[in-house]
């Protein structure tokens, strides 16, 4: 009886280990979409992490929003304008207590202060990988990530890494790209061993999975995140922003 | 004699096959107009302005009646304006000639703008002019007869995507590569970055469904012959090899020939002194353009022909 009683208390700690926890946050308040002439409907549209906190970029105010490891909402900081109105909203990562933004559109990376969204410098970068593939989908740089505190650029096929000390030095970095899996898409490599993948409508890491959630608005950069132990993914519905997460191993 | 300063753009994209020449075109064009490199300056930029005359565009409202570029950062793709139709080679002069940068619902004239001073383009004059077609309205493209409606799912480089209801917003799009319908290369004018941009996109989600595909029947029937001899009334540019060209001029002329990649970098200048022809290396493999300085010609003259 006693075994029983034990097996059953482990499966419901394991099975709680993998439960998904999601929060929806409803449009109106602190996330308000706004809509182009063009009919674009601008809401949030990339997700980061550091070693603390979660960060989405909303594309409607141009702002950062700061989240804690519960996902819950904590703050805005506004981003100083590079023109083209403010900024124009990409994939970004947090390193050095800096949000560095790739900005596709004028093939820059684009650094801010954390703290208070003040743009501290702009520092060009290719606009492909080189030398990969003869379809250009395959060679677009639209994806910036992060592995080993070191900065690569890419897409879901390639990534090189962008040797920042090379180009503020005005040398030309050398570039040596490499291929990602072949046979799923990985959606982040962010300073962990192991990337998340995306497979059967599924974000995996290592064994521990999330169902994907088609967002109803555009995303430019990515909807996952990794921090303190746990999966999140972002998603858009028509009335809210949503925040799903998961433990894993890490 | 009074003396015209004129300038030829030509492109000049070599390879072998045909049948892609439009196409071909299509496509440098609009990397032309994405691409191009460009920093203005605080003419280009002026407050003043905006607040003089930003009242009164049609349309503008108090986001709109200012510059949307700082001067002195460089960017890329010719800015966003509504009503603007401008090549990235006349927002190129533009630009050097003072004209403001951008300015989303100021735009000539007929847009109420009273000084015609500012530069750019908006979505269907981006798509009327890499389709070569006369300038039109993204209803025109929307609802016209010249082209076919086709599956979305079948859309391929040259294409184009539009939309113009009230309900779903106007906006025209072009096709650069169609090789996976979740995956598809795009290009457009775009007011939400202010500018010509591309990007990758997923055409099977729900928020492309605003958006009818369309084809331009004419863009493949004025496909041409293969070769390497590319002419005007005034000039001729022979392929002599990947990095060669030689030009040759009707008659012998006198001004200054310039080259650059489509994102505006110099490769070649040289002076013409009553020159006949002239032999260029550029170094450079990809498309690029031709910027001919001349006292005798008057209309511009822009050729495309094969990468």
């Amino acid at each position: 009886m006693k075994n029983i009683i034990i097996v059953v208390l482990a499966l419901f700690c394991l099975s709680g280990a993998k439960t998904e926890t999601s929060i929806a946050i409803k449009f109106g308040t602190n996330f308000v979409p706004q809509t182009t002439d063009q009919g674009e409907v601008l809401t949030v549209t990339s997700f980061a992490s550091d070693s603390s906190s979660l960060y989405l970029y909303d594309l409607s105010d141009r702002t950062i929003a700061i989240f804690n490891p519960e996902g819950i909402f904590l703050r805005k900081i506004p981003l100083q304008t590079i023109g083209r109105k403010t900024y124009v909203g990409d994939d970004f990562i947090v390193l050095k207590q800096q949000l560095i933004f790739l900005n596709t559109v004028d093939s820059r990376l684009e650094y801010f202060n954390i703290d208070n969204g003040v743009r501290i410098r702009s520092i060009e970068c290719p606009r492909e990988v080189p030398d990969v593939s003869s379809e250009r989908r395959m060679r677009i740089v639209n994806k910036i990530f992060l592995d080993n505190g070191q900065i690569y650029l890419g897409n879901r096929y390639y990534a090189f890494l962008f040797d920042e000390p090379a180009v503020l030095a005005k040398k030309m970095p050398v570039i040596r790209p490499f291929a990602l899996s072949k046979d799923s898409s990985i959606v982040m490599l962010y300073n962990r061993l192991r990337p998340v993948i995306f497979k059967s409508n599924h974000l995996k890491y290592d064994k521990n999975m999330i169902e994907y959630k088609a967002p109803r608005t555009q995303f430019y950069g990515k909807q996952t995140a990794l921090l303190k132990g746990k999966l999140y993914f972002c998603t858009t519905t028509d009335s809210s922003i949503t925040i799903s997460f998961i433990k894993v191993m890490e | 004699m009074r003396v015209y300063r004129l300038i030829l753009f030509i492109f000049l994209i070599v390879s072998a096959g045909s049948a892609q020449y439009a196409v071909d075109s299509v496509i440098a064009l609009s990397d032309s107009c994405v691409q191009i490199r460009w920093t203005p300056d605080s003419i280009n930029t002026d407050v003043s302005w905006y607040e003089q005359y930003g009242a009164t565009c049609t349309g503008a409202d108090t986001i709109y009646k200012r510059c949307d570029f700082l001067p002195g950062v460089e960017y890329r793709g010719i800015p966003y304006s509504y009503g603007g139709e401008d090549a990235w080679y006349t927002f190129r002069d533009r630009l050097q000639q003072g004209f403001l940068v951008g300015s989303h619902s100021c735009h000539y004239s007929v847009y109420g703008d009273p000084s015609n001073k500012v530069t750019g383009t908006d979505c269907s004059g981006f798509l009327s002019f890499v389709w070569g077609y006369p300038r039109s309205t993204t209803s025109t493209f929307y609802t016209g007869s010249a082209f076919t409606t086709i599956p979305i799912v079948d859309v391929k480089p040259g294409d184009a995507l539009v939309k113009a209801t009230s309900g779903c917003g106007y906006h025209a799009i072009l096709i650069v590569e169609a090789n996976d319908i979740k995956e598809v290369v795009i290009s457009e004018a775009s007011s939400t970055v202010f500018g010509c941009r591309e990007r990758v996109v997923d055409l099977s989600t729900s928020a492309w469904q605003c958006y009818k595909a369309i084809r331009y029947p004419k863009l493949e029937s004025r496909s041409r012959p293969v070769t390497n001899l590319t002419k005007s009334n005034d000039i001729s540019i022979q392929k002599i090899n990947s990095i060669g060209y030689k030009v040759h001029f009707q008659r012998p002329l006198s001004g200054s020939i310039e080259v650059f990649t489509i994102d505006g970098r110099m490769l070649y200048i040289s002076d013409l002194n009553n020159c006949d022809n002239i032999l260029i290396k550029t170094g450079y493999t990809g498309v690029i353009a031709f910027r001919l300085t001349n006292e005798l010609s008057k209309n511009p003259v822009i050729m495309a022909t094969l990468r």
